[in-house]
């Protein structure tokens, strides 16, 4: 299944969530040519936003990605006050949840550099191309050096 | 003084491989055609994955 981003986008920012977008479809939206199936983001943890966020997902059976289906779980504010990071799977694709990005901190920190961008028809944050190369580094992961040339490249080429 | 992380000094010396055409290309797009261009690629690979879209017949 293709995740449909123009639904998550239209959930949540039509459910008034605070929530940046990361990883690499923030990658896709700066120019990268690379592909990926995730839509990631970092969301604020005021209680009002975790309120709005797994309201904004609830139609679309949130679950957790790769566990058991008879697994327990509902995604209330509850269930987001007690964690941080959840990979999860819905009806309309996976999304990654981040309260921290590590290397760069939570919404507040991303905030600071985020771009906004119309998405969908939506006024989207999203994470800024220093705050992606922070991340990528701090990952050490030899797969986010493709994504750290990548991003000298756009970086070089975007309109100042 | 600014450290050099070891990331540095790998994409110094390994050529990145990477086509800038296609970054140009993505440049060219709204944010939205951006995503739609790689949801559109995504797509069409699912649909070669599929036994029909290889032209073969269905599993029985």
């Amino acid at each position: 299944m293709v995740t449909d981003f123009q639904r998550l986008v239209e959930a949540l920012s039509g459910g008034r969530v605070d929530y940046v977008v990361i990883g690499g479809v923030a990658m896709v939206l700066h120019g990268s040519a690379r592909t990926t199936q995730d839509f990631d983001i970092c969301y604020e943890r005021a209680p009002a936003n975790l309120q709005a966020l797994a309201a904004a997902l609830a139609p679309f059976q949130p679950r957790l990605r790769g566990a058991p289906g008879d697994l327990p779980f509902r995604l209330d504010a509850a269930t987001l006050r007690s964690g941080l990071n959840f990979t999860l799977s819905t009806d309309l694709g996976d999304i990654d949840l981040l309260g921290e990005v590590t290397g760069v901190g939570g919404y507040g920190e991303l905030m600071h550099e985020a771009i906004w961008m119309d998405l969908y028809r939506q006024r989207v944050a999203v994470m800024g191309l220093g705050s992606l190369e922070r991340a990528k580094r701090s990952t050490g992961r030899l797969k986010d050096l493709a994504d750290l040339a990548e991003i000298q490249e756009i970086k070089r080429r975007r309109p100042s | 003084m600014v450290e050099r992380a070891w990331t540095d000094e790998i994409l110094e010396k390994i050529p990145s491989g990477i086509d800038v055409s296609q970054i140009e290309d993505r440049l060219r797009l709204t944010p939205t055609e951006r995503i739609e261009r790689m949801r559109q690629f995504l797509l069409s690979l699912e649909t070669a994955r599929t036994p029909r879209g290889h032209g073969l017949p269905a599993p029985r």
